[in-house]
């Protein structure tokens, strides 16, 4: 073992680069693996060759087919309407999420369902 | 499904067969100008080494469940940041024939909330059921509500 090795235990290697850590709410975190960081830049060359200067054209046409289309339809139950799932179990995988923005989602409708603590309570008769 | 902070990284967990994997979505900047693009990767996380694996088959038996939660991830991820493209491509030809039909499948639905784009050689077109594409680029529709519901 070479004296520089003794000193830093690395067995005269270079220590290696700290890698980035990507942490999750749920106190999960990842690492990029080599198929991940070769996917990427394989994306990013894909995405260099192509010609995207008629993309606002294109996002400007598929704009105005739908104002056209909502001028036409003024009942279109489109993108303007609330959804409500019509299975109200659904709303169980999502318990565990921890988005603040989806939690208020889940407790809106729970509301509006009436399910789960939001359940209407029985009138007492007397 | 769970998410960073930032609304970049999200993970769910398939279950089938082959027990439980952590499956995870990383949304990443890839350019600015002219536009917005984040591209888009779906991996499995391996717990040994803590590493994404984007070319590994599950073959968990839920297929239709990963993507449809990639799809709820993506219209978060647009609803969140409505001005940027998400580029969606598979690996490989085979994942991106299935990306093709899942979004051929539910063209109507992805088109009430979202602009829809495919990639072929080096040409941007407008999605067209039953034709082949390399890629795909998905952008929120401006002013769309999104009714907080993504089903």
């Amino acid at each position: 073992m070479s004296e520089q090795a003794l000193t830093n235990g690395t067995d005269g290697k270079k220590p290696p680069k700290k890698r980035e850590r990507y942490h999750f709410r749920s106190g999960i975190y990842f690492y990029k693996s080599e198929s991940l960081i070769k996917f990427e830049e394989e994306n990013r060359a894909f995405l260099m060759k192509i010609d995207l200067s008629n993309l606002k054209a294109l996002e400007e046409a598929d704009e105005q087919r739908r104002a056209a289309h909502l001028k036409a339809n003024p009942n279109f139950e489109g993108e303007n309407k609330e959804e409500i799932p019509s299975d109200p179990s659904a709303l169980a995988n999502w318990e565990d999420d921890n988005d603040p923005y989806v939690k208020e989602c889940v407790r809106e409708l729970k509301e509006f369902l009436g399910i789960g603590k939001y359940r209407k309570k029985k009138r007492k008769i007397s | 499904m769970t998410s960073s902070r930032n609304g970049l990284d999200y993970s769910f967990h398939s279950i089938g067969p082959r027990g439980k994997i952590i499956k995870v979505i990383r949304l990443r900047l890839h350019q600015t100008e002219p536009n917005v693009i984040f591209n888009m990767s779906l991996g499995d996380f391996d717990e040994r080494t803590n590493e994404i694996n984007t070319d590994v088959i599950s073959d968990n038996g839920d297929r239709d469940m990963i993507l449809k939660t990639t799809a709820h991830a993506i219209l978060r991820f647009c609803h969140r940041y409505p001005q940027s493209y998400v580029l969606l491509r598979g690996n490989t030809a085979i994942r991106n024939r299935l990306y093709r039909m899942s979004i051929s499948n539910r063209l109507d639905e992805i088109k009430k909330r979202c602009l829809i784009y495919g990639l072929m050689g080096t040409e941007v077109s407008i999605f067209l059921r039953g034709r082949d594409y390399d890629g795909f680029l998905v952008k929120a529709i401006r002013d769309v509500n999104f009714n907080k519901v993504y089903e």
